[in-house]
């Protein structure tokens, strides 16, 4: 770390062969972290195309051969994959509309709105973030199965539509309370209701937050694994997640389709990234932890 | 509305006082703020505190759900003070913690400080840098599962260059939580957006000025980056112990899906939240359960306290004049 800080260079150096050769180093660095990041990622993609005999091979071989994509195909096969990617899309949808709706209201009534006795309900929003979710898991497991919600979906999405939790509500209010208020004053005194205000004027203009917000849950619906293990019996109930773990057996795990399945969860979240990507940057700046 | 017009409320309330406090501004706007946050309110009635007070009173219960619960007073805290396997997921908890977020920390905040360099394609170094941790945690853990596998394993294939013996990286208790380590690692990059944010944000004033007067770069990054930034990295650690100490997934992949391998190799698995889990809904101990979880809502709460004691009083907090 010392060798990086001392090669920072100072804003007003003249540019030159000496200041590209100081930064020798740091590109070498930077490339070698980047090639050990990016090997698993690679060997990930490799492995789902190779025929699992060539799989297994000291030493590990790299390049595929034969080319073998029927490890796609077969995981299809070994799992009902379609109907656990279909349940996981509805609690997605479900669960992420509730979450960036509710989470925005909330934080626009933190950010914008003045009662008595708010500032504490928002320190006890805050407050929440420390609360371990296994403090009210197993109070909610009960509470779920005398109304009959066990092995359904309906855990997994219905408390996402009350608050979105605190961290998505902290984020909003954020991000919120940077818009300048005249934006909705001119509305307001044109007789528009408050909630008119927040639908028309300030949601157009957090386009920034909203995705940071829709990425960060969808992320987190998409690989949770902790809710749908408690609350998923039945195998046609469970998520993709939940469902690619079931291809690892308890002897025989099967490494081929294993792969294809992790290959096929993890590319929808890497094309979520990149279509998102300059929002994500602006929001982690926007609402920038200060 | 229907309020005014019962006769008893009438009387009860002042009512022009009433009447005026809904139609003044002041009125309107509490209004709407109860409304906005009403989804928070009802929801934290429902989701967080009832189940808070049941867990409560659940912890000083035996209940398997079947049965009426039988109360035990402080019984399932002091049984977990005798209990085996909790010690060792305790242990194995604060050892996985104590490696991996330090070791994390420093990665993410080493990146950040050398994308901050003014470096060529900036961009893509950082795409590259967060990719792995927007990798669901499902699919990281299988693929390091199979990279860190002992016999056809990518890492040992790569170690043997080095003439180094193959490792059971799964298999010997000694190196499955770094393992674990390893993995953690791979996703350090997620920080480092935020921390590079939080660099960005540092004025180039501070650096000339300081340079001006003479002090050099590692005086600059002791005496205004690490100040600065402060608030961000130490926001990084308190969200990354409390988010650490409830490691789940992993191991849930990795060991906990069987019951009779629950824990890994001879527990070296074995964490906190996993073992929560088994006992609440594999063996339906759940006041015991519910011990447990409040003994590790409590350890947060008091590493939280303790890092903004002992460091929060170090951060340093710009003064917003905006407003």
């Amino acid at each position: 770390m010392q060798a990086t800080t001392t090669a920072r260079p100072v804003h007003n150096q003249s540019p030159g062969p000496t200041r590209s050769l100081r930064k020798a180093p740091i590109y070498i660095v930077l490339t070698a972290f980047s090639i050990v990041f990016l090997i698993p990622a690679i060997w990930l993609i490799l492995s789902s195309l190779k025929q699992e005999s060539q799989m297994f091979a000291w030493p590990p071989q790299w390049i595929p051969n034969p080319f073998w994509p029927r490890n796609y195909v077969q995981m299809f096969e070994l799992v009902p994959m379609t109907q656990y990617l279909l349940n996981t899309l509805k609690i997605l949808a479900l669960g992420v509309t509730g979450v960036v709706i509710t989470s925005a209201m909330v934080g626009y009534g933190f950010a914008r709105l003045r009662a008595p006795g708010l500032n504490i309900l928002f320190g006890i929003c805050l407050a929440t973030l420390m609360l371990p979710s296994q403090v009210t898991m197993i109070p909610l497991f009960v509470m779920f199965s005398k109304i009959g919600w066990i092995d359904t979906h309906y855990p997994l999405w219905v408390p996402a539509w009350f608050g979105g939790g605190a961290w998505n509500i902290f984020l909003f209010r954020q991000f919120f309370s940077a818009i300048p208020r005249e934006l909705e004053e001119a509305a307001m005194i044109d007789g528009a209701s408050r909630f008119r205000t927040f639908w028309r004027i300030i949601l157009p203009n957090s386009k920034a937050v909203i995705a940071l917000v829709t990425v960060f849950t969808i992320q987190a619906f998409w690989s949770d694994i902790f809710n749908p293990v408690i609350y998923l019996n039945s195998r046609e109930k469970w998520t993709l997640a939940l469902g690619v773990t079931s291809l690892i057996g308890a002897q025989v795990t099967r490494f081929g389709p294993l792969m294809a399945a992790s290959v096929l969860m993890t590319v929808p979240m890497i094309v979520l990234y990149f279509l998102v990507q300059r929002y994500i940057q602006e929001g982690v700046v926007t609402t920038g932890i200060k | 509305m229907a309020i005014t017009k019962d006769r008893d409320a009438a009387t009860r309330r002042p009512q022009p006082a009433l009447r005026h406090w809904r139609s003044s501004v002041a009125g309107r706007e509490a209004l709407a703020a109860y409304l906005f946050t009403a989804p928070f309110s009802i929801g934290f009635l429902i989701f967080t505190a009832f189940p808070m007070v049941f867990s409560i009173y659940m912890s000083f219960h035996e209940w398997d759900i079947a049965n009426p619960p039988v109360w035990v007073g402080l019984g399932n805290y002091s049984t977990l003070i005798g209990d085996e396997l909790f010690r060792i997921a305790v242990f194995n908890t604060v050892y996985y913690v104590l490696l991996s977020v330090p070791l994390g920390l420093a990665v993410s905040f080493g990146l950040a400080l050398l994308l901050n360099q003014r470096v060529r394609g900036e961009g893509i170094w950082r795409t590259i840098f967060y990719l792995p941790s927007v990798v669901p945690l499902v699919a990281t853990t299988v693929l390091w599962m199979w990279i860190l596998n002992k016999d056809f394993g990518l890492l040992n294939g790569m170690l043997s260059w080095f003439g180094i013996a193959k490792i059971s990286w799964l298999g010997d208790p000694r190196y499955t939580k770094i393992s674990l380590v390893l993995m953690s690692l791979w996703g350090a990059g997620g920080g480092t957006v935020i921390l590079l944010a939080a660099l960005k944000n540092v004025p180039t004033e501070l650096y000339e000025a300081a340079t001006i007067d003479g002090a050099g770069s590692w005086a600059r990054f002791r005496h205004i980056t690490i100040p600065i930034i402060s608030p961000a990295l130490f926001f990084q650690l308190i969200i990354a112990v409390i988010g650490t100490l409830q490691i789940f997934t992993q191991a849930y992949v990795l060991a906990g899906r069987n019951q009779s391998s629950f824990g890994g190799v001879r527990n070296s698995l074995l964490f906190f939240v996993p073992y929560l889990y088994l006992n609440a809904f594999r063996f339906f101990k759940l006041g015991y359960a519910s011990a447990m979880a409040w003994v590790l809502f409590i350890v947060i709460v008091i590493i939280t306290l303790i890092q903004f004691k002992t460091l929060g009083s170090r951060v340093y907090y710009e003064v917003d004049t905006r407003r």
